[in-house]
């Protein structure tokens, strides 16, 4: 019975797969669609008078969007196959399933938390890049140092505090004074 | 060879480049000493700090880190069974169980010296090997690098993982990444929609470390945090020299077999390491021994995966083709120095050349002190905190990318990028053949191109001479290779 319950675990991963595979393949083949029909034509300029089709600018990004739409439409059919052979050889394993996975995930957070922890990461990312802006790299880099490290679950403030302030001084000093490179101070102090 | 060699050493001759390469190996190990991080990300994020530097200093210390790393994997192989980079993943097989019966030190020990015995093998084939494959390839034309180039894309597959097909699209992301920017025949904009910063294409250093630190840094947000798995200490046992003498001769036969595997694009570390162990089983007194924490296994995987470093700088050096990710990266060290590897750099900078040939065989004798004095102290690594680096690391991220070129806009793209890498991450698709085509692709394209301008279309230029044939069959064998390899995987599965 265990062994059967394996199987049927398998089969629901590789049934999740097959249908991550699929999503996969179609996003693939309609952005290079858009690539190839769209934005090819409009944002390379083709001068004219060209002899040899290969020798255009277009070319060669018309060539790797169809590399990439043909290789998304092979893995959207092969994962199709794949799904109905693994359906036909288990009726029990479905796409919504409850996927035993072959990977060791066993330090993941649940699925909601997860995104959403991993969501608030992507957030603070560009918030760094729009901070850095306002209140320049110096400031930016020693306010968010331990943000993330509070993400991560660190609360040794003794620790992180200042070495936040240690590396993105020594970071400012040696990419602003060693190597010369003007470091933004921000609209705020600059 | 003599005189180019007096002429590297008085260039190598300066104190900084000693520093570089003994601080560079330092890094390296610590870098591949924690698990999760590997010598690709090392590379990277210290690529930014070496723009300051001199070309040999900058290389070396580059240089430095990627063969530290390569030892450095080996620690957590062997303390807490966990790679700290794929290559090191043999290593495991024996190192492991030897920590558990109380030889952790004994299983360091031996990785380390069969490591610097096997760099400095590979790095004497460097030596020896580069400059006539240079000089041969001084015959290379358009259509000869288009082939050879050809012929490199199919070390994507090498770079894959575990599937093949991810692998291509991968490489085919790659390719059409790399085709924003300016075309190099017409000066045509593509994709620059009208943005100034996009109109000299993506800067090589922000996709770099958006590709390879950033998804690292959020996947781990998804992940609990202070799990460490239990890490064995070194123990009190020492490793004999007669027990160095007896695994000697699997040492040498695993250096041959990591030159020989890494001079080919595409092969990597971590199949040398197994071919390696492999043979020094078979030629075992007690076979059933390896597996089970024989010394000799250590030895034969590390000799293995070491022997590999020097080898990947022969194509590099000399074609101007990385074998593999840590060299790809190393290709825009070069480039940044505005040193173009490839036949033309032997003609043009053989002092550099030479000079680098003489800190990279220092990096042996580095590995040895360095590892020596203090394997204690990085066999602590694996349990400083991931709360702690990964903000580290991101705060280097967002420094180093903005010092490339003084441009927030590349900080934005390094982030892009990042978000981009860990959407690869979540379908599984590997980052290794988008970074290797990125780097191939404008030299794929640019040659190409050429090579119809000077055919006026005609693309038999392609075939024009027995260097193409040569290639062309090589590309040939290898596209069979894989096929084969992909069914007979299939089949295993079925």
């Amino acid at each position: 019975l265990r062994s059967s319950n394996r199987e049927t675990a398998t089969g629901s991963y590789k049934m999740k797969t097959c249908t991550e595979n699929i999503i996969l393949g179609t996003g693939l083949m309609a952005f290079f669609c858009y690539v190839l029909f769209v934005l090819i034509p409009e944002e390379i300029f083709v001068p004219a008078g060209i002899q040899f089709r290969a020798l255009s600018p277009a070319f060669f990004p018309k060539l790797t969007s169809a590399l990439l739409i043909g290789l998304g439409g092979l893995l959207v059919v092969r994962s199709l196959v794949e799904r109905k052979v693994l359906q036909a050889a288990n009726p029990a394993t479905s796409p919504g399933g409850e996927a035993d996975n072959e990977e060791d995930n066993s330090l993941d957070y649940p699925l909601p938390i997860k995104a959403v922890k991993i969501g608030a990461a992507v957030f603070l990312l560009f918030s760094y890049y729009w901070l850095i802006g306002i209140f320049g790299m110096l400031a930016t880099s020693i306010f968010m140092m331990p943000l993330f490290a509070f993400l991560y679950g660190s609360r040794n403030w003794k620790l992180v505090l200042p070495l936040s302030i240690v590396l993105a001084v020594s970071l400012y000093y040696f990419f602003g004074k060693v190597a010369s490179i003007s470091i933004p101070k921000g609209s705020l102090f600059g | 060879m003599l005189e180019n060699l007096y002429l590297g050493l008085q260039m190598f001759g300066h104190p900084e480049n000693f520093f570089a390469i003994f601080v560079g190996v330092g890094i390296g190990i610590f870098i591949g000493a924690i698990p999760g991080f590997t010598g690709a990300m090392g590379v990277a994020l210290a690529l930014p700090f070496t723009f300051y530097l001199n070309p040999i200093t900058a290389i070396l210390f580059l240089v430095g880190i990627y063969k530290g790393a390569f030892y450095g994997g080996s620690i957590t192989a062997i303390l807490i069974k966990t790679p700290g980079t794929p290559a090191a993943a043999c290593t495991v097989l024996d190192g492991y169980p030897m920590a558990k019966k109380g030889q952790g030190g004994k299983a360091l020990s031996m990785a380390l010296y069969s490591s610097a015995v096997a760099d400095f093998i590979s790095n004497m084939a460097l030596i020896l090997l580069a400059a006539p494959i240079a000089a041969y390839a001084l015959r290379f034309g358009p259509p000869e690098f288009f082939a050879l180039i050809t012929f490199s894309l199919t070390i994507i597959a090498g770079v894959a993982g575990k599937s093949l097909m991810k692998g291509f699209i991968a490489g085919g992301l790659g390719l059409a990444a790399a085709t924003i920017g300016m075309d190099s025949v017409y000066g045509s904009t593509r994709f620059a929609f009208d943005n100034v910063n996009l109109m000299g294409g993506l800067n090589f250093i922000p996709v770099l470390i958006g590709l390879f630190a950033i998804p690292e840094i959020l996947n781990e947000f998804g992940k609990r945090q202070g799990i460490n798995p239990p890490a064995f200490d070194l123990g009190q046992q020492r490793l004999s020299f007669a027990e160095f003498r007896s695994s000697l001769k699997s040492i040498i036969r695993g250096s041959f077999i990591g030159v020989a595997l890494g001079a080919i694009p595409g092969i990597g570390g971590a199949p040398a390491a197994f071919l390696s162990y492999n043979e020094a089983r078979r030629g075992s007194k007690h076979p059933e021994s390896f597996g089970y924490g024989n010394v000799e296994g250590v030895a034969a995987s590390e000799s293995g995966n070491n022997g590999v470093c020097g080898a990947t700088l022969i194509p590099l050096l000399t074609l101007g083709v990385p074998g593999d990710v840590i060299t790809a990266i190393l290709l825009g060290a070069f480039m940044i120095h505005d040193l173009r590897p490839g036949p033309m750099l032997f003609q043009q900078n053989i002092d550099v050349i030479y000079g680098i040939f003489v800190g990279i065989m220092l990096s042996s004798v580095a590995m040895l002190i360095i590892g020596k004095l203090a394997i204690r102290l990085f066999s602590r690594i694996s349990k400083v905190p991931v709360s702690l680096l990964l903000p580290v690391v991101l705060v280097f991220c967002v420094f180093g990318t903005y010092a490339v070129d003084n441009k927030m806009f590349d900080v934005l793209v390094m982030l892009t990028m990042g978000l981009v890498g860990y959407i690869m991450l979540l379908f599984r698709i590997p980052a290794a053949p988008f970074l290797i085509a990125y780097i191939l692709g404008p030299m794929f394209e640019d040659n190409l191109r050429r090579s119809l301008l000077l055919s006026k279309g005609d693309p038999i230029i392609l075939f024009r001479s027995p260097i193409c044939w040569l290639f062309w069959a090589a590309t040939l064998l290898s596209v069979l290779a894989i096929i084969l390899r992909n069914f007979r995987g299939k089949r295993t599965e079925t």
